[in-house]
């Protein structure tokens, strides 16, 4: 790397360190909340503790981790000095400030609104100012990764962008359109009733601006982990990438179905109608065709590398793969876990089906099961494949890293199965307090001391891969140049369309406006339904 | 050659994604906004178009024929706006009216000495809500019914000016934390539907409505506790008091009245 | 490679790529056809009818003051349940439904935002002060269901929760006399 070691180090650092301490307060909430525990008698901590978990688990975490890498794609991928260095440290210094005077927020208790922050419940105006910070940090990196990419095009015109890049940008588009659903809601309604400019809100209003940002988000934040299935994952398995045309494919899907669906988020809410809600139904289906596409190809490209190690027949390649290989063991969690997750993504989108399991822990299970798991599994893996480049350090020490993503794995699956069941049971969402002996709610125990296991075996992977991370011995040498993966067909030539962002980002503005316009402008335009502001957290 | 103009209408990946795209959309529109409604006749019963536009969610009456069947269990609508004291001049009359009609029961600063509620410090919407309910008869208790009844709107509002501006017979409030509290108080009952006082009437979390509770005569807690659970008091809006109160036992009573009546600790 | 060998080998690709790309539609397909199926033959839809009303007012008339809340029979025969969620508590706190007929639910609330799952039926909505929620469903079995409100509202979250009770459609015909308001609160 040339410039942007030390940038890359200090985004990746602050994200993990946020990850162990959000982590170590999961699994506190779902102690107390199992029957192995006595009632922590405090639910005011219990969902102060909620509020931060998930404010740095959503918010924090993901967004310097896709900072960090995108960093490091612009140098290794461009091969080329990142340009706007001095900006990228001042967007750092702005998402660490914003965590830093959020959480302290949340740390106080002025801030017990959960990370979905729903109005009219209105915080402590410091914990929407935190977190706008972290957003608007995230906007400088945005704007970097299209400068970078600009300058590239200048001085190699032409020519085809790398892949990973192309991803990267293709994330960092996304996440600019879809923060502005947010930005809207905490700058133009929540603020103003924070600060005591206005003592009523319009609440519908506010969830469906919510809902633009509220799943779109989590694409931004698996957008880091697609990248390094197709251009990291096959080359360290040593296989090679089945098809560039078709990671480009998904990455452009992505960003034009990702935006106009939210209203799934809102299947249950009295204020948005019915056409519009079937209509993001439909479309989120459509989302999840680049999923779909992607298992294909990386499952051929793993095919390749089992092939080339001499595999024959028409499974007899799955053995031949190095299973040695930590980020093999990595890209086949995160498939299992995918695959679930999105068995259960596909339920909640289901426009009926979603109304059985709305608000229920259902909904908790899968997003941990697919975001915790599939997509946090390649976090670690992306954090692995680059340490050599930030610290200079030599290889890192396979058996603990292996022992840290099976103990994710494992984890994950007890913490998140049962959920999905007690989640069929109705047990309810972000309760303090359960009374496991009350007839009605005694079936459910098990699941909860069960979850809480899970839990715990997660926290002892976070803490492993922290370990990991920070006893990485340096070495002398200078690390090996990083390689992204080479496609299975050399010469394969990509069509100028998926080598521009020009249409997908015209389509994607599109269809929020056609998907978004008319629910947004009605609800703003409507009289009286702005309600009274209800403070929560002392004034 | 396709590489050189991606955005025009010869190139084939741009013309399939565009009409793919469109199809799309304009198919999901025609289900979602003409088909799916079709089957239901409360959005097809006054038309195409207008079930068009239910199911864009302008808002439509679903339930035509909606009576409401008696009235409120009170009149009065507090908002922020209630909250906000008037000047001096109202704190002036204010504190005429108190001391020829109020202070005998209520006490010379608020603070009663009989088991009639301190008025001192108390949120102005709660001293509005009060009188307008006895006022109007929504709360029950004669003598405070004639005495409401000869006060003007403006009165009541100078009046609960006037008590808000006295201090407090105690200022510091209960919060989660403070072990001393009964269980009741703090963290309240789940499985029998008890949220904590504090959660409504406390430091940390305050309900628009819900009075300073700090300092109140034993007494009168734990008369206005029973009877919001018998139901003879019923001035609170869609029984919120009457629901929390309802599996409260007499003992569990008697604590919090004493918890929030005890005048001996320091602030 | 030869150029003949890597342009085979990137046809088949193609070729696997495309064969996939059409089960992915097809599958995607069959589940929006799905979802048109059930909306169209169930007439199974989520609370979508948009309804406003003024949170402030609705404890003083209108159709959620208080002595209108519950179960009642409405003129044209339907039966239609009406509930208001506050801080901490649904009103009323038992609510009384017959079996095997359809039930309309309109709820609302009146200060910040709460939701309700009946049991483990698909009885399930937000409501977001400002608007009236509205779904129509049908209570297959007698018995009693815990109804949670399942939307974070505040500290006292924990515990608000109401009951349902589904009684025999005869029984509950029974007690329904002309435009009473039914609920199983005791007092």
């Amino acid at each position: 790397m040339f410039l942007a070691r030390r940038l890359v180090l200090a985004h990746f650092w602050v994200a993990f360190a946020g990850f162990l301490l959000a982590i170590l307060l999961g699994e506190w909430q779902m102690y107390v909340r199992s029957p192995l525990h006595g009632w922590v008698n405090n639910p005011e901590h219990y969902y102060r503790s909620v509020t931060a978990h998930g404010t740095v688990m959503a918010y924090v975490l993901p967004t310097l981790v896709a900072m960090g890498f995108g960093y490091s794609i612009c140098e290794l991928a461009l091969k080329r000095p990142l340009i706007g260095l001095r900006w990228a440290w001042a967007g750092f210094g702005l998402v660490v400030a914003g965590t830093v005077i959020a959480a302290a927020t949340v740390a106080v208790g002025r801030a017990s609104v959960l990370y979905t922050f729903y109005p009219p419940m209105i915080a402590s105006a410091w914990y929407y100012i935190g977190v706008v910070l972290v957003v608007v940090g995230s906007w400088i990196w945005v704007a970097l990764m299209s400068i970078n990419l600009r300058a590239w095009r200048k001085a190699n015109p032409g020519a085809t962008v790398p892949l990973a890049m192309f991803g990267n940008v293709t994330g960092a588009y996304l996440w600019a359109w879809t923060s502005v659903g947010a930005a809207v809601e905490v700058l133009v309604l929540i603020l103003p009733a924070a600060l005591g400019l206005r003592d009523v809100i319009d609440a519908g209003l506010a969830r469906v601006l919510f809902s633009w940002t509220l799943h779109a988000i989590v694409y931004f934040w698996l957008m880091p982990a697609y990248i390094a299935f197709y251009s990291i994952v096959p080359r360290a398995i040593g296989g090679r990438l089945y098809s560039d045309t078709m990671g480009r494919v998904a990455f452009v899907l992505f960003l034009v179905f990702s935006m106009p669906i939210g209203l799934h988020h809102t299947f249950a809410d009295p204020q948005v109608g019915a056409g519009f809600k079937f209509v993001h139904a439909a479309m989120t289906a459509m989302v999840s065709v680049p999923t779909l596409l992607t298992v294909f190809t990386i499952v051929a490209s793993v095919e390749i590398a089992g092939r080339l190690r001499g595999g024959k027949g028409a499974f007899g390649w799955v053995k031949a793969l190095p299973w040695d290989n930590p980020m093999m063991l990595a890209v086949t969690f995160a498939f299992v876990m995918l695959g679930f997750g999105g068995a259960g993504g596909l339920i909640n989108m289901s426009y009926q089906l979603n109304e059985t399991i709305h608000n229920t822990q259902w909904v908790t299970g899968h997003f941990h099961l697919i975001f915790g798991g599939a997509i946090v599994i390649m976090y670690f893996m992306i954090a692995y494949e680059l340490w050599p480049q930030l610290t200079g350090c030599a290889t890192l020490p396979k058996g603990l890293v292996k022992a840290q993503l099976w103990l994710w794995f494992v984890g994950m699956m007890v913490l998140s199965m049962p959920w999905h069941l007690v989640g069929l049971l109705g047990m309810p969402r972000r309760m303090a307090y359960y009374d496991y002996t009350h007839p009605a709610l005694q079936p459910q125990a098990w699941t909860v001391t069960a979850s809480a296991i899970g839990g715990l075996i997660l926290v002892v992977s976070a803490v492993l891969f922290v370990y990991v991370l920070a006893t990485a011995r340096r070495t002398s040498d200078s690390p090996a140049p990083f390689t992204f993966s080479a496609p299975a067909h050399a010469g394969e030539r990509t069509p100028a369309l998926l080598n521009t962002f020009g249409l997908w980002v015209g389509m994607m503005i599109a269809l929020t406006i056609v998907n978004y316009g008319f629910p947004i402008v009605q609800l703003a335009s409507l009289p009286g339904t702005a309600v009274p502001a209800i403070s929560v957290g002392g004034p | 050659m396709e590489r050189d103009r991606p955005y025009a209408w010869s190139n084939a990946g741009f013309r399939w994604s565009v009409i793919a795209l469109v199809v799309l959309t304009v198919g999901s529109f025609l289900v979602g906004f003409v088909v799916l409604p079709a089957v239901h006749k409360d959005f097809t019963v006054a038309g195409l178009w207008e079930s068009i536009c239910r199911a864009a969610g302008v808002p439509a009456r679903w339930d035509a024929g909606a009576t409401a069947k008696g009235k409120g269990s009170t009149d009065v609508v507090v908002v922020p706006a209630l909250a906000r004291t008037g000047g001096g001049d109202a704190i002036g009359r204010g504190a005429t009216i108190a001391v020829q009609q109020c202070s005998m029961c209520h006490g010379a600063q608020g603070a009663s000495e009989a088991d009639a509620p301190n008025l001192a410090g108390q949120y102005p919407e709660v001293v509005h809500k009060q009188m307008q309910d006895y006022k109007r008869g929504d709360r029950g208790g004669t003598f405070m019914q004639t005495i409401a009844r000869n006060l003007s709107d403006r009165d009541i509002a100078d009046i609960a000016t006037y008590y808000n501006s006295l201090p407090k017979a105690r200022t510091a409030p209960a919060r989660y934390s403070d072990t001393t509290a009964p269980a009741l108080v703090r963290v309240g009952d789940p499985l029998r539907n008890i949220a904590p006082c504090i959660a409504c009437h406390g430091g940390t979390d305050h309900k628009l409505g819900a009075p300073w509770l700090e300092g109140m005569p034993g007494a009168y807690l734990v008369a206005q506790l029973r009877d919001f659970r018998s139901g003879a008091r019923h001035n609170d809006s869609h029984a919120q008091m009457r629901n929390m109160t309802r599996a409260m036992t007499d003992g569990e009573i008697a604590d919090v009245a004493e918890f929030y009546a005890r005048r001996d600790k320091t602030d | 490679m030869t150029t003949a060998a890597t342009s085979d080998g990137h046809d088949v690709a193609a070729a696997s790529e495309r064969r996939w790309a059409i089960i992915v539609m097809v599958i995607i397909a069959l589940l929006v056809a799905m979802m048109i199926f059930t909306g169209l033959k169930w007439a199974a839809m989520p609370p979508s009818r948009v309804e406003t009303i003024d949170p402030r007012t609705l404890h003083i008339d209108g159709e959620f003051v208080e002595s209108n809340l519950g179960t009642t029979v409405a003129a044209d025969g339907r039966v239609v349940t009406r509930i208001v969620a506050q801080q901490y508590s649904f009103e009323p706190q038992c609510i009384v439904v017959p079996a095997e007929m359809p039930v309309t639910f309109r709820a609302t609330s009146t200060d910040v935002v709460h939701g309700f799952v009946v049991g483990t039926t698909n009885a399930n909505t937000m409501l977001v002060p400002g608007f009236v929620a509205t779904f129509t469903t049908t209570f297959k079995r007698t018995g009693e269901h815990l109804m949670p409100c399942h939307e974070y509202c505040g500290t006292g979250h924990e515990a608000m929760w109401a009951k349902v009770q589904v009684i025999p459609a005869r029984d509950f015909l029974a007690r329904a006399g002309r435009g009473e308001r039914l609920s199983c609160v005791s007092r």
